[in-house]
């Protein structure tokens, strides 16, 4: 209600009524704004839902016209592939009429072809009996011919087999015999050369003990003959003037006979001629050295004739198993000629 | 010293006025009519600004003010009518 006295109550109530009612309308407009708002984003929203099913329902209408498509292709391929087959049927089927037909003609064929080979099995028979006796009359006739050629030729070869044995068996006797001499001899100079070699082991041990005392004459000599190297060296030391080893050279050759006069040679007692002759034998040449060198060539004689021995057995040996080989070869082929010639008259 | 610096320091006074005991005993209107007659007739802001005086100390019913506040009244119910019309919607 407004506080003034200016306006009238009627008035006031009007302005106070119409304040109400401007409220009401303000609570409603708010309340119609709201449900405007709501209804403005369901709108939206519906709007969106709507593009959405949309875009939906022309992806289903394209799946759909796609798979639909496809399907009618494939429909049409089977369709295709059955025609197809029906045609294949119907070649299979006038096949099967050709194929019963070709087996009646074979039958018929067949018969014929078992009548005719009858026929020409009786007839091959009967030409083959003709063909197998005149056969067996030429073989026969054949065989006989070879046989007395054969046995012609098998008894040449008996006698050629004799007389090339008892010759091979008076080799070997004389073979035998040569290699019984030859062995006795050998026996004997295996004797010899076992009986030799004591005393080539004397001589060898009497040898190594001229050395060992040549060795030690020589030890026992050495110290002796540098201390009289040493006296002479001193000697000619001391008398430099008359020409010793130590002098200038300038006394001339009257210095040096002075030197030589004054110079005392070796008397026997202190020096041997054959101290430094080591290629003669002065305790003795051992007398067993030809004897040695006529040992050892005996036994290189020996070895050499064992050799040749060793080679003429091992060619008789050879000769008599290859004479044996022939021999038993040629008895087989006897025996089997002899065989055959057997099996064929029975 | 101008209308403006006038009016400000005369808000600031709020002095008591010739037309607010006037309206305050219900002559304001005799007055404006016998004796500021054309000026309350064609001027139009001191005519509401006699309006705001009567409306604030009158204690007596004033016609006028009834019929300024209803003429009022008037045209704003027209404008919301108006804003408001189903057919616009």
């Amino acid at each position: 209600m407004l506080e003034t006295g200016a306006l009238s109550p009627e008035v006031k109530k009007l302005f106070a009524q119409i304040s109400k009612q401007a409220e009401d309308y303000s609570k409603i407009y708010k309340r119609i704004e709201f449900a405007a708002n709501e209804f403005e984003n369901d709108r939206n929203n519906m709007t969106k839902e709507l593009a959405q099913i949309r875009d939906d329902i022309a992806n289903t209408i394209k799946r759909l016209e796609t798979f639909a498509n496809s399907t009618i292709e494939e429909f049409r391929e089977k369709t295709e592939s059955t025609h197809t087959l029906f045609q294949d049927l119907d070649k299979i089927d006038n096949l099967k009429n050709e194929l019963f037909e070709l087996r009646d003609d074979i039958k018929t064929q067949s018969i014929d072809l078992s009548n005719s080979l009858i026929e020409f099995n009786a007839k091959a028979d009967k030409s083959l009996a003709n063909t197998v006796n005149q056969i067996k009359t030429k073989l026969n006739n054949a065989i006989d011919e070879e046989v007395t050629k054969i046995e012609g030729r098998v008894v040449r070869r008996l006698l050629a087999f004799e007389k090339n044995q008892k010759i091979v068996e008076r080799r070997i006797l004389s073979i035998d015999e040569n290699s019984k001499g030859e062995l006795k001899r050998l026996g004997g100079e295996i004797d010899f050369v076992y009986g030799n070699i004591s005393e080539i082991k004397s001589d060898v041990a009497t040898i190594m003990q001229s050395v060992v005392d040549k060795m030690t004459f020589l030890d026992s000599e050495v110290p002796r003959i540098a201390k009289l190297l040493d006296n002479t060296i001193a000697k000619m030391n001391d008398s430099p003037g008359k020409g010793g080893f130590a002098g200038t050279g300038g006394g001339g050759g009257k210095t040096k006979s002075d030197g030589l006069d004054d110079f005392e040679p070796i008397t026997d007692g202190e020096f041997d001629d054959t101290m430094f002759d080591f290629g003669s034998a002065p305790y003795g040449e051992p007398e067993t050295k030809e004897k040695k060198m006529t040992d050892r060539e005996l036994m290189e004689l020996i070895k050499e004739e064992l050799d040749v021995l060793e080679i003429k057995s091992e060619s008789n040996s050879k000769k008599n198993t290859l004479s044996m080989i022939l021999s038993i070869s040629a008895l087989v082929g006897i025996l089997t000629i002899i065989a055959m010639i057997l099996l064929g008259g029975i | 010293m101008s209308d403006a610096k006038l009016e400000r320091i005369l808000q600031k006074v709020k002095p008591k006025t010739f037309f607010e005991d006037l309206a305050e005993y219900g002559y304001l209107v005799k007055y404006l009519h016998e004796f500021m007659k054309d000026k309350y007739e064609n001027d139009l802001a001191f005519r509401h600004r006699m309006f705001d005086i009567m409306y604030k100390h009158s204690k007596y019913p004033v016609q006028e003010l009834n019929f300024y506040y209803l003429q009022h009244l008037e045209n704003v119910m027209s404008q919301f009518l108006n804003k408001t019309d189903v057919k616009d919607a």
